[in-house]
């Protein structure tokens, strides 16, 4: 450390003082002419990667069916337990969700659900935009939750590859007739 | 008479696992002994109850020869014996390979389902993959398929799922006795269904969604409102549907009862349910339900069905004060509500809801219990002696009682008792027990002997060695013959009886009795007695079977006279009686039973001399408070007259019955599955049960509406406790040793903490309620009555494991119902801590103020006379009617649940050819009878076997407690033509209305799904 009662010390550190002025002058009349790194956030918007974690939707396999067989691993990956669901069965064979509700006053966005969900059916999504004057808004339900398209999966279909019965677009699955399955065994069969 | 005795002690050796000593029984065989200390070892064939058959290959282990032996070889060890010293090896890289390639042979062909099958998340198969660590599926070709069956409106089958361990038939076929269910097919194409689709017949099958470890057999009812099980709320429970008191565990989710499954006890039920207990609970869920309070008006005058309004209450509840009341409660409310009514009414105005005739078989069936101590389940099946040398039962003897309908765990009980001879067969062999197919190879057929004396026939008649169909008074006038047949056999300690002399003393002495003529023995009965005598003289512990649904006092009596008889006999025999109550809480209401309790007869005439009268403010009449009693066995008439002759009457009752129509105040009071107390079981067994989840209000509890009829009507008897926890306190101040038992029991279950009812991966917490209020609701534990509760409605607490009150099984790396070895002392063994076991104490001596100067014959005859003896069969009442409605319909509560309803063929009556005849009907033809209860219709079924006197009934419309009725010929008549059609149009709307009541349900649920009521958690206090 330069003592006080240096003389010569003292004005070098006089003349630093002078040229850090300068140069710093100096940055930002360079800056003013550099495009800005920041936008105008809401009226521009940022990139997001599709595989950002944002707002949660459900999907739709290629058929256009719902991918969601309500089967509560998503719930149960959970850990601020903000998805409720109850699964059903309809007439077509299917499970679905009878209704599926996510808290999103709650959830932190973390994206265990999507890793849970054995048929690709819950997927987070690059939209962040996710405030509301009013908590209660922050509750969506299926409708608001399900989209038409297959999102980040665009081949999937889980009921092509189960093993139970039921319809696909409107055609009956029967059983043996799921991918990469053999014909029903004839059990009265005497062939060895 | 061979020693049957066994006794090979039990014997504890020591054994090395990855070189590390354990303490294993030589009972069982290697794999119960790896599992009894704790270690996890995957299987999928074996069962705990059913023994080894050595099919999945699943339980592989290194045997090694010495400690210098490095290479081993596998063995299964559930076919291995256990042998001191022995070393094996659970970690080696051989057998733990090997165990993983067994995974993944099975996986060749097990279906994509696991997010849409219901078994996910205590599936067996999903546990023992994660435990050997097979991850992925390596084999690329194509999985085999199969069609599924439909087997009925309870059991879903997806065959595709099965790995072929063989434990469906060998449950449904070789332990529960079924015959519609098979394996089939050959090689890799083993199918495991009915030769053709239809509804199993057994009243097992909901155990095979237990015992089959994965998916391929699932719980309908449930499948069709879906949880998992980590999400289902659970409580210990006792099942209410007959009076066994098996222990159940039933789930909740989003506030309506989803399932029922097994809760093990050692000394009951074990690892199997009835379909009855596992499936009837769904009437809780039935539109049936009482929900609203009828008689209570809220200020707008509409009737009162949100929250509890206790000012509204209170004025109406004035209305119906009275001078007098008389409570009636039931055998199928709890002990404590039952306890509280009497101390309301006081135990001169207190009534069971019996008639006469049921006071009679009340007392004797008292008089039973203090004499005959009632052997529990295990007891009887003998699950400890197996290998632990205590004698086992050698001869059953069923008596007048359809085990099948009433108990129908108790018959699969029996029909392992009938297995001690096979057992005792491969004993000589030194064959082990748990080998199951050895035992039942070498000793299949061979049966213990079983006699069954009946007034119908039952599924043990095939496997019975006699079996005789005979109406009441003859099955009494059998039994009595009996006992004097070995009375004279044993003064003369003669082996075989002679058989001239000592049936005509018999009958001599019978006549004599009661005066009867013309029962002559038939050939047929006359070999059937001489057969079960010189049986019953050779038996060292017969195990005798009887009940009450034939509501025959003069039976009970009659069996207590064969029970005394054999028990004086001086060389050993140790007979065993196992009496079957109707119902579930039937024995603790003896309890409550002494010399003053009034019967429904003695109702009628109190009230007949107490004339009704409303114009003054406070009524001078009596006014009638019926606790969860419907009066099922009284006519309408009768009901009608004691409406019209009470004050008022107030019904508290949880679903809706002919008398919550007449009543004048209807409090709906909560079903077992959300409410808590004690039943006390056939044995008189206190057991607690605890709430699945809180009523919503005005549904309460029925001991907190007593409460508050002690508050309005009862001011003078100054109650102030509001929890059940006080309650007990109240009583045990007042000396009543139960509620001490019942404290004690309690106090040693709280000193474990709070525990929870929810497992700790139950989820949605914050997301259920969030359509109605996005704010966090207040917990459950803060609520009012469930503060003292050691059981919390959330995840928030211990895990309730090792216990006799577990909420559900479960325990880490096993998520099914396997668990169960987890917390077990040993495998089959009892739990590891059991914090009670509370019988009740019932005795003769509390019955009569002083003890009775005359015989208690004429003081029961005196108290409550009956119109006519059994015995003595009057002319004109020739006829005599008798219950046969399927297992799942011999239960009022159960009777409600639309899938058993539709699951009913039809009514139907069987009678003989000759007594068709007589009313000039052939099979098939509509038969009317008249009944005081009411008019029923039913199909004619002509059965070759039934005495000529006999009706044998199943129609839907009459109540079980309506049995053993003489009728006059007169009564029944072949229905003409409008009645016929009228008929045919019951029977057909019967399943339609069923069918469309079950949708309802399904549908009035899923809307409660996303409605769950959230009211009564911020309740204020009031």
């Amino acid at each position: 450390m330069p003592s006080s009662n240096n003389k010569s010390g003292a004005f070098a550190l006089a003349l630093d003082m002078f040229f850090s002025q300068l140069r710093t002058m100096g940055l930002v009349l360079k800056q003013t002419f550099v495009k800005a790194d920041t936008v105008e956030y809401p009226e521009q918007k940022p990139y997001l990667a599709p595989r950002y974690r944002g707002r949660i939707v459900l999907t739709r396999d290629p058929d256009g069916e719902e991918r969601c067989v309500g089967c509560n691993l998503c719930a149960a990956a959970c850990p601020v337990d903000c998805i409720a669901l109850q699964q059903t069965i309809d007439d077509d064979g299917r499970k679905r969700a009878d209704f599926f509700r996510i808290n999103f006053s709650r959830c932190i966005l973390c994206g265990f659900c999507e890793e849970a969900c054995p048929t690709y059916a819950i997927q987070l999504t690059p939209d962040v935009e996710l405030a509301e004057y009013d908590r209660k808004n922050l509750v969506y339900e299926k409708q608001h939750l399900l989209i038409k398209g297959v999102g980040k999966y665009p081949d999937y279909s889980f009921y092509r590859y189960s093993g139970v019965e039921l319809d696909i677009n409107g055609q009956h699955k029967a059983k043996g007739q799921a991918k990469n399955e053999k014909p029903p065994v004839d059990i009265k069969g005497l062939m060895p | 008479m061979a020693e049957h005795n066994k006794t090979t002690n039990t014997k504890e050796v020591t054994i090395y696992i990855d070189n590390i000593p354990y303490q294993v029984s030589t009972d069982n065989n290697l794999l119960a002994g790896v599992l009894s200390n704790k270690l996890n070892l995957p299987y999928f064939c074996w069962h705990p109850s059913m023994g080894s058959v050595g099919a999945c290959r699943q339980c592989a282990v290194t045997q090694y020869q010495d400690e210098k032996d490095t290479r081993g070889r596998m063995i299964m060890s559930c076919m291995t014996t256990v042998v001191e010293g022995m070393r094996i090896g659970l970690t080696d890289p051989a057998s733990a390979k090997f165990r993983e390639q067994v995974i993944s042979a099975m996986m060749t062909n097990h279906p994509h389902d696991c997010p849409v099958c219901a078994e996910g998340g205590e599936c067996h198969l999903q546990d023992m993959t994660i435990m050997t660590g097979h991850t992925s599926r390596g084999y690329q070709g194509e999985k085999r398929t199969f069609t599924n069956q439909y087997l009925g409106e309870l059991v879903g089958h997806e065959m595709n799922r099965c790995i072929t361990c063989y434990r469906c038939v060998r449950f449904y076929k070789d332990y529960a006795g079924g015959k519609d269910f098979d394996v089939f097919g050959s090689r890799n194409q083993v199918y495991f269904g009915r030769q053709k689709e239809g509804a199993l017949h057994s009243p097992f099958s909901g155990n095979l969604v237990e015992v089959c470890p994965t998916g391929v057999f699932t719980n309908k009812l449930f499948s069709a409102h879906f949880t998992r099980k980590w999400d289902l709320q659970s409580s210990p429970s006792i099942c209410a549907h007959c009076s066994l008191g098996c222990n159940t565990s039933i789930g909740e989710r989003y506030g309506s009862v989803r399932r029922v499954m097994n809760r093990y006890n050692h000394d009951l039920n074990g690892y199997f349910l009835c379909d009855r207990g596992r499936f009837g609970l769904g009437f809780v869920n039935s539109s049936k339900r009482i929900t609203t309070i009828k008689g209570i008006n809220s200020k707008a005058g509409d009737p009162l069905t949100a929250r509890l309004n206790e000012k509204s209450l209170a004025n109406a509840l004035a209305e119906h004060k009275a001078e007098q009341y008389i409570g009636i409660g039931s055998a199928r409310a709890s002990f404590e509500a039952n306890r509280l009514l009497k101390y309301l009414v006081g135990k001169e105005n207190f009534s069971l809801g019996y008639n006469n005739n049921e006071m009679q078989l009340a007392l004797r069936h008292k008089q039973l219990l203090t004499q005959y101590p009632q052997q529990s389940l295990a007891g009887m099946e003998n699950v400890t002696r197996r290998g632990r040398g205590k004698t086992q039962h050698d001869l059953v003897f069923i008596i007048g009682e359809n085990i099948d309908q009433t108990a129908p765990r108790l018959a699969l009980t029996i029909k392992q008792v009938l297995r001690n001879a096979a057992l005792d067969k491969a004993d000589d062999i030194g064959v082990k027990h748990w080998q199951d197919a050895a035992v039942r190879t070498y000793a299949g057929d061979k049966s213990t002997p079983l006699f069954s004396l009946q007034t119908q026939q039952t599924e043990f008649d095939e496997l019975a060695n006699s079996a005789v169909v005979l109406s009441p008074a003859r099955i009494i006038f059998i039994v009595q013959c009996l006992t004097n047949m070995l009375k004279v056999d044993f003064s003369y300690e003669m082996v075989v009886p002679i058989q001239g002399t000592t049936v005509d003393e018999g009958e001599n002495k019978h006549q004599s009795d009661s005066g009867v003529k013309c029962l002559d023995l038939s050939e047929n009965e006359t070999k059937y007695l001489l057969l079960l005598a010189s049986a019953l003289s050779q038996a060292n512990a017969p195990l005798i079977v009887t009940g009450l649904s034939l509501k025959s006092a003069a039976l009970l009596k009659a069996v207590d006279n064969l029970m005394a008889c054999l028990s004086q006999k001086s060389h050993g025999i140790i007979p065993e009686l196992t009496v079957v109550a109707p119902e579930c809480n039937s024995v603790g209401n003896l309890h409550f039973f002494t010399e003053h309790t009034l019967s429904v007869e003695q109702i009628l005439t109190r009230l007949a001399q107490t004339p009704a009268n409303n114009e003054g403010k406070v009524s001078k009449g009596i006014t009638l408070i019926l606790l969860e009693q419907e009066l099922s066995q009284i006519s309408q008439a009768q009901r009608e007259l004691l409406r019209s002759q009470c004050a008022s009457m107030i019904v508290l009752d949880h679903s809706r019955t002919a008398l919550t129509q007449l009543a004048d105040v209807v409090l709906p009071s909560a079903a077992v599955s959300e409410s808590s107390g004690h039943l006390v079981n056939y044995q008189g067994s206190l057991q607690a049960f605890y709430p699945a989840h809180i009523p919503v209000e005005p549904i309460m509890q029925n001991w907190q509406y007593l409460l508050l009829l002690a508050k309005y009507l009862f001011t003078h008897l100054s109650i102030n406790f509001s929890s059940l926890k006080q309650l007990h306190l109240f009583f045990a101040e007042r000396g009543e040793p139960w509620a001490l038992q019942v404290m004690t029991c309690e106090k040693n279950r709280e000193k474990r903490g709070k525990v929870a009812r929810q497992t700790h991966r139950a989820s949605g917490r914050t997301a259920m309620t969030a359509n109605q209020s996005v704010h966090e609701i207040k917990n459950y534990l803060e609520g009012k009555y469930t503060q003292e509760e050691w059981l919390s409605y959330s995840m928030e607490g211990a895990y309730a494991g090792k216990g006799d009150e577990m909420p559900y099984t479960w325990s880490p790396a096993w998520n099914s119902n396997q668990a169960v070895f987890q917390h077990q002392k040993e495998v089959n063994g009892e739990l590891q801590f059991k914090a009670c076991n509370n019988l009740l104490n019932l005795t003769l001596s509390a019955f009569f103020d002083e003890m009775p100067q005359e015989s208690l014959d004429e003081k029961l005859c005196e108290l409550w006379p009956i119109e006519y003896d059994e015995n003595k069969p009057q002319a004109d009442k020739s006829l005599i009617l008798i219950q046969n409605l399927p297992w799942y319909l011999a239960e009022q509560q159960a009777k409600i649940l639309p899938e058993f309803i539709m699951m009913f063929a039809g009514n139907t009556v069987e009678l003989s050819a000759q007594l068709a005849e007589c009313f000039n009907c052939k099979n098939h033809d509509v038969l009317k009878i008249n009944l005081p209860q009411k008019d029923i219709f039913a199909k004619t079924v002509i059965n070759p076997q039934l005495p000529d006197n006999h009706l044998l009934v199943s129609v839907f419309e009459l109540s079980i407690k309506v049995n053993n009725v003489s009728l006059t010929s007169e009564q029944i008549a072949k229905a003409d033509h409008d009645e016929i059609l009228k008929f045919k149009q019951i029977e057909t709307s019967r399943f339609t209305e069923a069918s469309k009541e079950k949708a309802a349900i399904l549908a009035r649920l899923k809307a409660q799904d996303q409605n769950i009521p959230i009211s009564f958690i911020d309740r204020k206090e009031q």
